[in-house]
């Protein structure tokens, strides 16, 4: 079933005249379905473009109805006047349908999947002070904002750094240790306006120190990937980007991930997360 | 759930409508027995999932249908019991784990988080790394379950009340029941008061 067949309904009031023309009763001329995110941000709970995951508490007058739904999503219970829709774990269209006392409504949510991560630093910078080292601890959110993604959960993937010069000695080292090839699974949290939905994680974005006291230019990358996954299902990969860690001739240190960046001087004073 | 009683049904669709609720029942079942092997909350969430399709007015036959409601509110209120079983008092959830850890300095040098145990040298460094490796994983398996099951007490707890309040009446036989039941399957005091209370008269 995709929607109430026969008519145009109107995507964003959920309301459309009668078409189920199989009811003995035809005192219903027009049923109307308003609908709530769970989320209370974004602050507009009444979008139709929710997250992978996200619950929208749907109400349809009058009541009680029949709902079904065609496409990325289901609803539960499926009779009642009230009843909750959860967007699939997939991007995608999803049509919910109410069908009762003559009535046929039905209401069309827009599904999007994560579309990367932003790092947001949540310390101190870490540095020795003579040493050309950085690093801070970020906190991951994932994008974008315009949705909330509190029903995931997401993880980083393995990967080893590509070192050169300074950071040489750290070629190859591993971003989990053996034999995780990946982070453990973390929540997420209810969207934060304007950043996007944090995940219950912290991460530690350092350079290292490789033992050489005399600084000298080098770069450290790892190829970064995070997946996220709902309702314990399959995975699915966000996005590539970049962590990386570079040093200058006169020791100036810069690490920088998911548009988290900060720059350490060599003579800077101790500090730490 | 769904009280309203529907139309009239012919004998064969009221036997597979009673076949249909018996499965649901069954399925819920399984899956928090399954919760209390694996831990996994997700397994709870597929219980609420199927006893929110329990209705109870498509059992016709009166005593069959008591039976549905008790087997239904026992099912409820075990699934409130295993959060409140596993739910740890002591959880912080600003205390969050980490990504990956940072190994202690050795030899000289100081690797990156996540490096692998096996590039430091030094034993009791590399022993004192696994160990928070460790840690930090039990870390964030506990912060998912206790992240999972709080949200599940949020959501659920009403929707045992209202099943509550839509199935029992005042009357003293249904208030016996529930009360019994709620006294036999639930442990914590604040939760059965609550439930209890969802069944009262109201003033």
């Amino acid at each position: 079933m995709s929607g109430c067949s026969g008519d145009s309904s109107d995507p964003e009031s959920g309301s459309n005249p009668s078409t189920d023309t199989d009811s003995a009763s035809t005192s219903c001329t027009q049923c109307t379905i308003t609908s709530e995110t769970t989320a209370s941000v974004p602050p507009d709970r009444t979008r139709t473009t929710v997250g992978v995951g996200e619950e929208v508490t749907l109400t349809v007058d009058p009541a009680p109805a029949t709902w079904s739904v065609s496409g990325a999503g289901t609803v539960s219970p499926s009779s009642g006047a009230s009843v909750t829709f959860r967007a699939g774990e997939r991007a995608g269209s999803a049509t919910v349908t109410a069908v009762g006392a003559g009535c046929c409504c039905d209401i069309t949510f827009t599904v999007v999947e994560p579309s990367g991560i932003m790092m947001s630093r949540t310390s101190l910078v870490r540095h020795m002070k003579n040493k050309p080292d950085c690093g801070f601890l970020a906190r991951p959110y994932v994008l974008p904002n315009s949705v909330s993604f509190h029903n995931i959960e997401v993880r980083e993937k393995n990967s080893a750094a590509t070192a050169t010069g300074y950071f040489s000695g750290f070629n190859g080292t591993r971003h989990q240790p053996e034999p995780q090839n990946e982070s453990d699974w973390f929540t997420v949290q209810e969207c934060c306006e304007g950043l996007g939905s944090p995940a219950d994680c912290h991460d530690e974005i350092y350079s290292g120190y490789p033992g050489v006291p005399t600084p000298s230019v080098g770069l450290m990358t790892f190829p970064i990937t995070w997946e996220f996954r709902v309702g314990g299902g399959a995975e699915k990969a966000m996005p590539d980007f970049e962590q990386r860690h570079e040093v200058t001739a006169s020791g100036d240190c810069t690490t920088s991930k998911g548009g988290a960046s900060e720059t350490t001087h060599l003579s800077d004073e101790d500090s730490g997360y | 759930m769904a009280l309203a009683a529907g139309g009239a049904l012919s004998p064969a669709q009221t036997g597979a409508k009673r076949k249909a609720m018996s499965d649901i029942t069954a399925r819920a079942a399984a899956l928090v027995a399954e919760f209390e092997k694996e831990k996994d909350p997700e397994k709870l969430q597929g219980a609420a999932d199927q006893l929110v399709e329990v209705d109870l007015a498509q059992e016709e036959e009166g005593l069959k249908r008591l039976a549905l409601r008790q087997e239904t509110l026992q099912l409820w209120l075990r699934l409130l019991a295993a959060i409140d079983k596993n739910l740890d008092p002591r959880f912080d959830p600003n205390d969050r784990p980490r990504v990956s850890v940072t190994p202690p300095p050795s030899g000289g040098a100081q690797y990156p988080p996540g490096a692998d145990p096996s590039v430091i040298k030094d034993p009791q460094a590399r022993k004192q790394y696994e160990a928070a490796i460790k840690q930090n994983r039990d870390k964030a398996a506990n912060y998912r379950l206790q992240t999972k099951l709080r949200r599940l007490d949020e959501k659920l707890t009403p929707q045992v009340e209202r099943f509550i309040r839509l199935s029992y009446t005042t009357v003293p036989g249904d208030q016996r029941q529930l009360n019994e039941t709620v006294k036999k399957l639930i442990a914590n005091p604040q939760r059965a008061q609550a439930l209890v209370r969802a069944g009262e008269p109201k003033r």
